[in-house]
Parts: structure tokens; C-alpha cells; sequence
């Protein structure tokens, strides 16, 4: 490769984290930044603003690990349509108390006790508790983990996303800034079904292509995160091309009351031949089988309540897009796998990525063609819902308005502490970053 | 202290840390920037340094300081060339070997010190790590040292003015590798500072001098171990036309380079994983490649 193409990246601290940046369309290699989560190794703060009231207090902390000659960047967030102000003051509690906020604990105490039981040299019995979280770790901003560790095994472990938004759906804010377009279609399908409007077939085909870019990217940006907590560059890299792809493929939201635009079929074209290397690379990779297989296994009976990929992971064919006549026409079926551990969970999202950027081609193939099968009549008292990357976003018009939920997001949080649990702690991150927990919660 | 001052040992040091870092940048797919990490270097320097609240202060800022003063023993190990050597003791390699065991207590000493969770359990990891990759590394040392009769890096080296030793003994090539990459903490084996599971681990709570300190050592420690690999299995200097000293630099700069492109290569390796190798795998191959060593010796330099 020739000198001058290369990149030249500088380490910063991405605020609240790669994945929503990349979500909100900001791509960290073309900032010029490789992200880490060690704020004292940073040259950059990246921002992206306005940041949630949520994350404030953690934020001014970590500001405080930066080298104090570091430069500062901000980019624009699209924040939720309202944020909820009355969060849970406890992380903030927490952190106040502690000189660094994002990696605390107490103090080691006497390390080589066991938990629970006198050692037979009398030596204080001690813990070790960690707040993982908010800000600067391997998973998204806002999601914390309090962890107790027996040696480096978690004992405890439970997950909590601190971001909640309360639906107050203006035009074309995003309600989960993780899934803006999944969303907005979402608003667009229950305002035509409230209205009895029935939907042209460029639009929803147009819809379709839409909310599987989406799809794609957020699969591939997950991918890529999870390639850093491995610590698997070339890995990362892979994944980093074919995000780089799809961000230049990636669908629209237009402001006022418009539709969600379609995304440009040439340029997710481009995308599709690496999303299948990227795709090859996790069926066939050893070494990721080693690292995940096994791993977080969480049975069915222990998380009846999974949806989306995570429930794929089970075997369970738990898809909103199985009962979509679009979908149907296009012959889609659900990406399944059984064992239900992290290999799996990975497994689930390599495809469905792969996946999803055909099903988008075919849909804009479709549109071009001007075909549609017979759309169902729209009835206003049914539930629409879209299945977003972390499973069904669900929307009904009701008497006291617009009701909105995200099923699975409780389930996944839940299932993801339990499958830490036991795990020595590099194990445990993993597992609970095989899940793809979302920050944010739509609280009705 | 023979052949090579201090000062030249010093400016190998720091020179060869410099060019290991732009190697770095290089291996990663970046354009090598040196203003960038001349910048990188200043910034660090300018943090103050932390005061953990912790109760042993004294361990976290000893943990650098000995980190620094293990990578430059081994370094002055280092058969470069022909009459540019640090320390040429007889027993030079068991030296070298030495100085490796003194990064174990620097980089417990950080975690401890540090006394953050996170911190703490980098620093247990790498105890186990380097109580399970310690004795294959010596086992190795002495199934290469085998065939020269002597503990010397010198002799070593002479001995391969023929045949390369990592064609004669492959098996103890192969064991070395992982087991001195484990040593820099380097990637795949980056257990103890693990920035994306351990945000920086045992180092973490580092800033400032303490913090340009231990990126130092493990450059220097890479830059050690780097030209070790190429004295006692790439046959040192030796090599048509080019001069001695310019061999040996390519021959490390090959090995550093090949460190650093392993490591992106594969996902970091969990610590009970790596403790499994090590225990089952690493240690009883290494009681064969001293078997080997003996036999191929017999053969052919007796």
C-alpha cells in the first residue's frame, strides 16, 4: 500500500460511543480517529452533541482522564424526541464518589480472599465490586454493569440501560437513536394504518430497502465492536470496510413529514461482496470459535421473553418481517442457529447483515419493477411493527394515543447479566456484548 | 560492560523504541507519522502524574521504573554485531532470561498498586501468564544454547554461521515466538493491560512520566526480545554483503514486524486458554525440544 493512502489516525474517546456515532452517520475512520476506551491514552475527545442529559455527570468525569492537551471535536447527535429528565440518580451517586467514573470500584481489600467462606489463615473475606459504565467502556454509552467479581470470575453481575426516552413522536425525531430509521418507519406504517391509507408500492418497497440497510449497518457496526472487545484488529478492520460501505449506502430521514428516502441500490451493492467476506470470516474463523463457542449460553427457558437475533440464536423464528406480505414476496426467511451462546448470537447478525443488504436489492429491484403483492387492509386497531436490528419495534393507536414498545429490550438486559455470570470477566464482557443491548429505553 | 557504552546502549534504546513505534503504525495499515507520535509523546508527558487513592503508592510508581530497567538488562544482553554488545557475560542468555523474570513483579506491582479493580486482575492474570510461559522460555534457551556449548549470546550466534537455528531446531522456534510476545504483553497476549476488557488494566491508572515510562519499556522490551530471536535462531549478523550490523538491525526489524502482524491476526487470547497452552502444551514440548536439542547436537556439532 502506498504511504500516502493510508490513514492517519489519532486514539480519541468516542462520546457516548463508536456504535452511535456510526448509527447517526458519522463514520470514526473518516473523523480521522481510531477509538479507544482508555481515556488516558487519548489525543481526541470526540462528542457527539447534544449529549443525553443522562450522561452529564459521567461525561464531566471522564473529561477529566483526558491528557490535558487533547483536542476537543464535536459532532451532531440527533437526540431522542424527549429525553426523560428523571433518570435514576443512582449511577450519578456512584460516580460522584469516585475520581474517574466509567471504571470504578472499591478498593482491592484482600484480593486472594475467597468469597463467602474464612480462609484458613484468617484473612478478611472481600469482593471486588465494579460499576462498568457509562461512558468509555466496550459496550455502548449509557449501558452500565454492576459486577462483583470472586477473583476475576463474576458473581454477580446485572445490566442496566440508563437512557430512556418517553414517546412523544415529533415528525421524524428519533425515538432510539441506535434505530432511526426502523422508527420512522414504524411512524410512517401507523399513521397510513390509523388513517386507512393505503400504501403505494414504491413506498413500501422503499420502506423495506430502508429498515434493512439499517439493518446491515447496525449489524456490521455491532460486528466491529465486538472485534475491538476481542481485541481482533484485523478483524475490526474487515468490519470497518464494510461499515465504511454501508454508511455511504445508508437511507435517509428527510425532514418535515416525507418518507423515509430508499438507499442508493449501487452503492449498497458495493457493500454486499463485503458483508459476505465479513460473514465468511465468522463461519469459518477458528479462533472466534474458541473465543465464543459455548460462551453466554443462556437456554430458552431461562429468557422465554427474547426477541430478535438473540432469540434467532435460540432457534426461535421470533420475526416481525415473517408475517409481511413485502416480505413474503421476496421469499425471506428467518436466519436461525440453536445453540444460543455468543458464537451463535454472532453467527445470527453475520448473516442476517449479509442477508439484509439483499433483501434491500431486491426490494429496490422491486420498486423499479413497480411490483407490489396484494398489501393487507389496514386496520387501525392492529399492532404495526417493524423489526428492527435488536428485534420488533411495536406501535398501536389506542385511545390515549400512540403506544410504542421495543419487546425483548427487558429480556435482553436480564439475559445478558445472567449469561456473565461464572464467567472469568473477559468472558463475562463478551457474553454480555454478544447480546447488542441498546442504551436506550422506549418507557410507555 | 564491554564493546557498546551506556550511552550507545541508551541511544539503542530510545532510537530503537522511536522506529518500533512508527513500525507499529506501519504493521496497523496507518501512515507512519513521527510529528504525530513526537505530539503523542509530549502529551503524555504533560499529564500530571496520579496519586491513586491507594494504599501502596510506593509499588504503583516502582512498577514502571523496574519495567524500564528490565527491558534495558535485556536489551544490553543483545548480541548486536561484532564488538557492539552491552553486558557479554559467559552466561549471557540466562541473563537475558533474568531480566524477563523482573517484569513479572514490576507489572504485578502496577495492578496492585493501583488498587482499582480492573487493575488488580490485569496484574493476577499476567502473574499466572508469566509463572506459565517462564519456564519454556528458559527450556528453550537451553535447547538452543545446547549446540554451542556455551551460555554466551556471542557464541550462540557463531555457531550459526552455517545453518540458521531456527532450521535445525523449528520446534523451539515455535515455542519461543508466542512465549516472548506474551513477555512484551503485546497482542494476542496483551492480558494484563487488555484495553478493551480492562480499559488499560494494570496500567491504567497510569499518567504522565509514569505513563511514557512502561510505553517505553515494552518497546524496548520489544526491541529486546526482537533482536534475542534474531541472535539465537536467524544466525545474528551473519548474512552476504550487507555489513554485520545492518543484518542484524533487518533481521530484528523482520521479527518485530512479525510480532506486531501476528497480533492483529488473532483475537486476544483468554487467560485460561493461554494458562492451558502454557501448562500443557508449551512446557512438556519444550522437554522435547531439549531432547532434540541433545540429539541434534550429538549429530552435528560434536
Amino acid at each position: 500500500m502506498a504511504v500516502a493512502a493510508r490513514p492517519k489516525l489519532v486514539r480519541a474517546v468516542v462520546v457516548p460511543d463508536e456504535l452511535s456515532l456510526t448509527m447517526w452517520g458519522q463514520d470514526p475512520l473518516s473523523l480521522g480517529v481510531k477509538p479507544t476506551i482508555a481515556p488516558g491514552r487519548a489525543q481526541r475527545l470526540v462528542v457527539a452533541e447534544p449529549l443525553p442529559p443522562q450522561l452529564a455527570s459521567a461525561f464531566h468525569d471522564l473529561r477529566k482522564d483526558v491528557p490535558p492537551g487533547a483536542a476537543a471535536q464535536t459532532v451532531p447527535a440527533p437526540l431522542p424526541a424527549r429525553p426523560e429528565e428523571h433518570h435514576d440518580q443512582k449511577h450519578h451517586h456512584d460516580i460522584e464518589h469516585h475520581d474517574g467514573g466509567h471504571l470504578e470500584g472499591h478498593d482491592h481489600g484482600d484480593m486472594m480472599a475467597i468469597v463467602g467462606e474464612p480462609s484458613s489463615d484468617g484473612l478478611l473475606m472481600e469482593p471486588i465490586e465494579l460499576q462498568y459504565g457509562p461512558l468509555a467502556t466496550a459496550l455502548p454509552g449509557g449501558l452500565v454493569l454492576e459486577v462483583e467479581l470472586d477473583g476475576d470470575v463474576v458473581s454477580r453481575c446485572t445490566v442496566e440501560a440508563t437512557l430512556k426516552i418517553v414517546p412523544a413522536p415529533a415528525p421524524r425525531r428519533p425515538l432510539d437513536p441506535l434505530t432511526p430509521v426502523g422508527w420512522s418507519a414504524l411512524l410512517d406504517a401507523v399513521t397510513e394504518a390509523a388513517g386507512g391509507v393505503e400504501v403505494a408500492a414504491s413506498t413500501g418497497w422503499a420502506r423495506l430497502a430502508a429498515v434493512e440497510a439499517e439493518r446491515a449497518l447496525s449489524h456490521a457496526a455491532w460486528l466491529r465492536s465486538l472485534g475491538r472487545v476481542l481485541g481482533w484488529e484485523a478483524f475490526v478492520e474487515q468490519c470497518q470496510a464494510a461499515v465504511s460501505a454501508l454508511l455511504v449506502a445508508r437511507p435517509q430521514l428527510p425532514g418535515g413529514s416525507g418518507p423515509v428516502l430508499a438507499p442508493p441500490a449501487d452503492q449498497l451493492g458495493r457493500a454486499a461482496p463485503l458483508l459476505r467476506g465479513l460473514w465468511e470470516t465468522v463461519r469459518d474463523s477458528t479462533a472466534l470459535r474458541w473465543r465464543l463457542s459455548g460462551r453466554g449460553r443462556v437456554p430458552l427457558l431461562d429468557a422465554p421473553g427474547l426477541q430478535g437475533p438473540n432469540a434467532r440464536a435460540l432457534g426461535q423464528p421470533r420475526d416481525a418481517r415473517s408475517h409481511d406480505p413485502l416480505y413474503a414476496d421476496l421469499r425471506f426467511r428467518p436466519v436461525l442457529e440453536d445453540a444460543g451462546d455468543s458464537l451463535a448470537r454472532t453467527r445470527v447478525r453475520a448473516r442476517e447483515a449479509l442477508q439484509a443488504v439483499e433483501l434491500a436489492l431486491a426490494a429496490l429491484e422491486r420498486a423499479r419493477r413497480g411490483s407490489h403483492p396484494d398489501p393487507p387492509a389496514p386496520e387501525p386497531t392492529t399492532p404495526v411493527s417493524v423489526e428492527g436490528p435488536r428485534g420488533p419495534l411495536v406501535a398501536m393507536q389506542g385511545e390515549h394515543g400512540l403506544k410504542l414498545t421495543a419487546p425483548g429490550t427487558e429480556a435482553g438486559l436480564s439475559a445478558a447479566g445472567h449469561a456473565a455470570l461464572e464467567q472469568e470477566w473477559s468472558a463475562a464482557l463478551v457474553s454480555v456484548a454478544s447480546f447488542d443491548l441498546s442504551p436506550w429505553r422506549v418507557t410507555t | 560492560m564491554s564493546g557498546a557504552s551506556p550511552f550507545a546502549l541508551l541511544g539503542l534504546g530510545l532510537g530503537g523504541a522511536f522506529v518500533l513505534s512508527l513500525l507499529e503504525q506501519w504493521v496497523a495499515g496507518l501512515r507512519p507519522a513521527p510529528f504525530q507520535l513526537a505530539r503523542e509523546v509530549t502529551l503524555t508527558l504533560r499529564q500530571p502524574l496520579r496519586r491513586p487513592d491507594t494504599y501502596d503508592n510506593v509499588l504503583f510508581h516502582l512498577g514502571p521504573p523496574l519495567l524500564v530497567l528490565s527491558a534495558v538488562l535485556a536489551l544490553a544482553t543483545v548480541p548486536w554485531a561484532p564488538g557492539f554488545r552491552g553486558l557479554d557475560f559467559q552466561a549471557g542468555v540466562i541473563l537475558f532470561a533474568a531480566a524477563l523474570a523482573y517484569i513479572t513483579p514490576a507489572i504485578f506491582m502496577a495492578g496492585w498498586g493501583a488498587g482499582r479493580p480492573l487493575a488488580v486482575v490485569g496484574g493476577f492474570r499476567w502473574l499466572a501468564l508469566m509463572l506459565a510461559y517462564a519456564m519454556p522460555i528458559a527450556m528453550v534457551i537451553t535447547a538452543v544454547a545446547a549446540p554451542a556449548g556455551s551460555l554466551r549470546p556471542t557464541d550462540i550466534v557463531n555457531v550459526q554461521h552455517a545453518v540458521p537455528m531456527v532450521l535445525v531446531q523449528p520446534l523451539a522456534a515455535g515455542l519461543w515466538l508466542p512465549a516472548v510476545m506474551a513477555v512484551c504483553f503485546l497482542p494476542p497476549f496483551d492480558l494484563p493491560q487488555a484495553e478493551s476488557e480492562l480499559g488499560g488494566g494494570a496500567f491504567s491508572e497510569y499518567r504522565g512520566l509514569d505513563a511514557a515510562l512502561i510505553s517505553l519499556a515494552q518497546r524496548i522490551l520489544l526491541l529486546a526480545v526482537s533482536g534475542m530471536t534474531a541472535a539465537l535462531f536467524l544466525s545474528g549478523w551473519y548474512g552476504p554483503l550487507l555489513p554485520p550490523a545492518l543484518w542484524m538491525a533487518l533481521k530484528t526489524t523482520a521479527v518485530a514486524a512479525l510480532i506486531l502482524w501476528l497480533g492483529r491476526r488473532w483475537p486476544r487470547v483468554e487467560i485460561d486458554r493461554a494458562l492451558s497452552w502454557a501448562w500443557k502444551l508449551a512446557n512438556p514440548l519444550a522437554i522435547v525440544a531439549i531432547a532434540l536439542a541433545g540429539l541434534v547436537t550429538l549429530l552435528f556439532y560434536r
